[in-house]
């Protein structure tokens, strides 16, 4: 899972910048998917 | 009606909370996918070298796609399991409370400890295994239960179906109850009647901004250390 991965390099690795790139890559993702989500619920309800 | 000074009173602390806890994290969070490290401290350079590492080597898309599939897999079979027991739920009548408990009852007990408890199932000297060597199935036990994406999958989906079952109930319980059944009892036209009527109305809540937590999901970190560590 991508979180174990930003955890060790937030961890172990020591590599902070790196852990916060994936984590705000991640963070686009959920945004972008609940923005599509709400999108796709508000088309549904019209119908 | 409520004064200005006491509606900004109100609303101040959780602001506050918000911007202390939240956004801040998340700017800080920011401002460091843009820093280097260089001999182990962290350089206030502003570059865009972390996302060219992420975006050029292949083991975090790798890792990325894996986690978004395993995410995606326990949001259908989520909705597979939450869907009908919430339908169930609604035409339950007098034990509809009962039913109700027990779904919720078992989200009093921790999300780890329920793992955990999957993990004695599912180990190598495991429930399962025993009783699988029992009937003499198989003759040692079988890896592939714990350790795996597929125990990741349905130890998640074992975790998440009641979020995913509450949303449709709320919403299915406003017109399901005052739904008139079809007369007949043959299998076919009560079909046509839940592929035209019930799952039309249903949709909405089955829609990916009502299963909010299946998003989250796959940010799930806690599943390596019992379930899949093989499967990172």
């Amino acid at each position: 899972m991508i979180a174990n991965v930003v955890q060790s390099l937030f961890g172990a690795a020591f590599d902070w910048p790196l852990g916060a790139a994936i984590s705000v890559c991640i963070l686009i993702i959920t945004i972008s998917l609940l923005f599509l989500s709400e999108r796709l619920e508000r088309r549904w309800s019209l119908k | 009606m409520y004064s200005r000074a006491y509606k900004t009173l109100v609303s101040l602390p959780p602001l506050v909370w918000v911007g202390l806890f939240l956004l801040l994290p998340y700017a800080l969070m920011f401002a460091h996918s843009f820093w280097a490290i260089r001999d182990g401290v962290i350089v206030h350079q502003w570059n865009l070298l972390n996302y060219e590492t992420l975006f050029s080597k292949p083991v975090y898309l790798e890792v990325l796609l894996r986690t978004m599939r395993i995410a995606a897999s326990v949001t259908v079979c989520s909705l597979l399991l939450g869907y009908p027991l919430a339908t169930t739920l609604v035409h339950a009548g007098a034990r509809k409370e009962l039913l109700y408990q027990l779904v919720i009852v078992p989200l009093w007990v921790s999300y780890l400890v329920r793992g955990y408890a999957w993990k004695t199932i599912l180990g190598s000297e495991g429930v399962l295994n025993g009783f699988l060597q029992y009937l003499h199935l198989t003759h040692e036990p079988v890896a592939f239960l714990l350790y795996s994406p597929f125990a990741v999958v349905l130890m998640l989906t074992h975790i998440y179906t009641p979020f995913v079952f509450l949303p449709i109930t709320r919403h299915s319980s406003t017109f399901l109850a005052r739904l008139s059944k079809p007369r007949t009892t043959s299998a076919p036209v009560r079909f046509k009647h839940f592929l035209r009527v019930i799952l039309p109305l249903s949709i909405p809540a089955c829609s990916p901004a009502q299963l909010l937590p299946s998003f989250f999901r796959w940010r799930f970190s806690c599943t390596a250390p019992c379930w899949g560590a093989s499967a990172p």
